[in-house]
C-alpha cells in the first residue's frame, strides 16, 4: 500500500511506502517516523553486532524496516566468537516466492559475508523455485518469524565459502563455531556448527569422514595414490576433494578452508588424473581428465518460529570430483567435496522435508575412482 | 551382508519396509547417542564415513583390473576387497531394491 503524505511542516511532499504486516502502524506513526527521519530506537539498523547466538540476532533484525535488497551490516560476533562480516535483508509481511530473484535476498559479494535473510511474516517458496545465493557465502540464515512453506527448495549446495584468502577467494576469514540457539532442542544442547568439520578422506579414493556434532563433511580423497587426501571441512564450507594421482605423482593438495580442489598430478602422459572438487575445482591433467566440480557444501540455518510445511527440499550438497576418463592408459578420478551443514529449526513440523548435506560423488576413471565427499550434517530440531 | 544407512526422517521407510534378508538397516542421526552408534558401525567396517543418506554399503570382492596402456601393453592392477557405496540419494525416486541391486552390480 502506498500513502501520499503532505507534512505541511517541512514544505515538501513525501511519498512513503507502508509495508503490510509491519512498518508503520498508522498514518500518524508514519508521520512521526518520517519527520524525525529515523526509525524508532528499538529498530535494528545494522552495524557491528555481538549477540549470544544466531537466533537472538535474527530476532533483533525482525524490528528493521522493510528492505528491497540486502545491505552490509558490519562485523559479526556470536557467543564471543568472531565470524567475519554479515549482510542482511528484512522483508516485512507475508512473502511468496514464485520467481526467485537472488539479488532481492543476497549481495553479489562472495566468500566474506554471512547472509541473514529475515521475514517477519509467513514465507512460501513455490514449487520450481530455489532460494539460493548467487555466490558463495560464509553461511546463510533464513529466519521466518511465522510459517514457512517449502514446495520448492532452499539450498546452499556448492555455496560453501572459500575463506582461505587464496586463489579466487574473496578474502580470508578464520572459521569459528556458530552457536545457533542456546538451549536443548530435539536432544541437542546448544546446537552449534563447530569451527572444524570432518577431516578429509584418505588418499587412494577414501570417502570423506562423516560429520560430527553439527559439522560439515570432509573432502574425498583423490584416486589411486595415498598422498592426495581431501581437505577438512569448516564451519563455512565442506572440505575440498583431492586430485587424482597416479603412483609417483605430485598432485598438489586441495587448499584448506574451502579452497581449490586438488589438481591431478603430472607424472607422465600415460595417466589422466582428474581434479578434485572445490572452489574452484582442481585441474585435470592429460587427455580425457576432467576438472573437479566447482563448489563445496555450505552452511545453512533455517529457522521457522511457526509451522514448517511443504514437500520441497532443504539441501547443501558437495560437488562431484572430476572423471579420469578412459582415453589414456590409466584414468584416475578426483575426490568429491564435502557436504555442508544444514540445521532446520521449527515450531511445528507438518512437512515431508528431509534435509540433506550429501557429499559430492567421487570421479570415476579407467583404473581408479576418487573418493566421495563426506556427508555433512542435515538435521531438524524442534523449538518446542 | 549389506547395510542400509538412512536418516531418521522417514524418506527411506519404503526401503526399510521391504528390506532383503542380507541387509541390516542402520539409522544415522545427529544426537550424541546416534553418532556413537554410527561410529561403531563405521569402525567395524573400517570406514571413516558415508557420503550421503540413504546409502547401501556392500563389500566388493578383491579384483584384478586389466588396463591397456598407450603402448598397447596390458597391465594388471590388483584391488583388494573393500566396501563400496550405492548412493541411493542420487537415484530417482521412488527408491526400490531392484534398482539398487541393479546399480550395485555395475559398481
Amino acid at each position: 500500500m502506498r500513502q501520499r503524505i503532505n507534512s505541511g511542516i517541512i514544505g515538501t511532499e513525501q511519498v512513503i511506502s507502508i509495508a503490510s504486516g509491519g512498518g508503520f502502524n498508522s498514518i500518524h506513526d508514519a508521520y512521526v517516523k518520517t519527520r524525525s527521519n529515523k526509525w524508532p530506537s528499538r529498530a535494528f539498523q545494522g552495524g557491528n553486532q555481538s549477540a549470544a547466538d544466531v537466533y537472538v540476532l535474527a530476532e533483533k533484525m525482525v524490528t528493521a524496516q522493510n528492505m528491497a535488497t540486502p545491505v552490509v551490516g558490519g562485523s559479526l560476533t556470536l557467543n564471543a566468537v568472531s565470524l567475519g562480516n554479515y549482510e542482511y535483508v528484512v522483508k516485512q509481511g507475508n512473502q511468496t516466492i514464485s520467481a526467485f530473484t537472488a539479488t532481492d535476498w543476497f549481495s553479489g559479494t562472495a566468500d566474506t559475508y554471512a547472509s541473514f535473510c529475515v521475514v517477519n511474516g509467513n514465507l512460501t517458496i513455490n514449487s520450481g523455485q530455489t532460494f539460493i545465493p548467487q555466490v558463495r557465502k560464509l553461511f546463510t540464515v533464513l529466519f521466518v518469524n511465522g510459517n514457512l512453506t517449502v514446495n520448492g527448495a532452499i539450498s546452499m549446495t556448492a555455496r560453501g565459502a572459500n575463506h582461505s584468502g587464496l586463489g579466487n577467494s574473496g578474502g580470508s576469514t578464520t572459521a569459528g563455531a556458530i552457536l545457533i540457539k542456546t538451549g536443548t532442542y530435539s536432544g541437542i544442547t546448544n546446537p552449534v556448527i563447530p569451527a572444524a568439520g570432518a577431516s578429509g578422506g584418505a588418499g587412494s579414493g577414501g570417502t570423506g569422514p562423516a560429520a560430527t556434532g553439527g559439522g560439515s563433511g570432509g573432502g574425498g580423497g583423490g584416486g589411486r595414490s595415498g598422498r592426495n587426501g581431501g581437505a577438512a571441512g569448516t564451519s563455512f564450507s565442506g572440505g575440498s576433494g583431492g586430485g587424482g594421482d597416479h603412483d609417483g605423482g605430485n598432485s598438489p593438495a586441495p587448499t584448506p578452508n574451502g579452497g581449490k580442489g586438488g589438481d591431478g598430478s603430472a607424472v607422465n602422459g600415460t595417466t589422466s588424473n582428474a581434479g578434485g572438487a572445490g572452489n574452484p575445482g582442481g585441474t585435470g591433467i592429460y587427455a580425457g581428465a576432467a576438472n573437479g566440480g566447482d563448489g563445496t557444501g555450505g552452511t545453512l540455518i533455517v529457522i521457522c518460529t511457526g509451522t514448517l510445511s511443504g514437500a520441497g527440499a532443504i539441501t547443501s550438497l558437495g560437488s562431484a570430483g572430476g572423471d579420469g576418463g578412459s582415453s589414456n592408459s590409466y584414468g584416475v578420478g578426483g575426490g568429491g567435496s564435502g557436504g555442508g551443514s544444514v540445521t532446520v529449526m521449527f515450531g511445528t513440523d507438518t512437512s515431508t522435508i528431509t534435509p540433506s548435506a550429501a557429499g559430492g560423488s567421487g570421479g570415476g576413471g579407467k583404473s581408479n575412482s576418487g573418493g566421495a565427499g563426506g556427508a555433512g550434517t542435515a538435521r531438524k530440531l524442534s523449538l518446542a | 551382508m549389506r547395510y542400509l544407512v538412512h536418516n531418521i526422517y522417514g524418506d527411506a521407510d519404503q526401503l526399510i519396509a521391504n528390506v532383503p534378508d542380507d541387509v541390516v538397516c542402520v539409522p544415522f542421526g545427529w544426537t550424541t547417542d546416534i553418532e556413537l552408534n554410527r561410529n561403531r558401525l563405521l569402525a567395524n567396517l573400517g570406514l571413516n564415513g558415508v557420503s550421503c543418506l540413504p546409502v547401501v554399503l556392500f563389500l566388493k570382492p578383491a579384483e584384478e583390473i586389466t588396463v591397456t596402456t598407450m603402448n598397447n601393453q596390458t597391465e594388471i592392477i590388483n584391488i583388494s576387497a573393500h566396501w563400496k557405496e550405492v548412493r541411493v540419494f542420487d537415484m530417482p525416486q521412488p527408491w526400490n531394491w531392484a534398482d539398487i541391486d541393479n546399480l550395485q552390480n555395475t559398481l
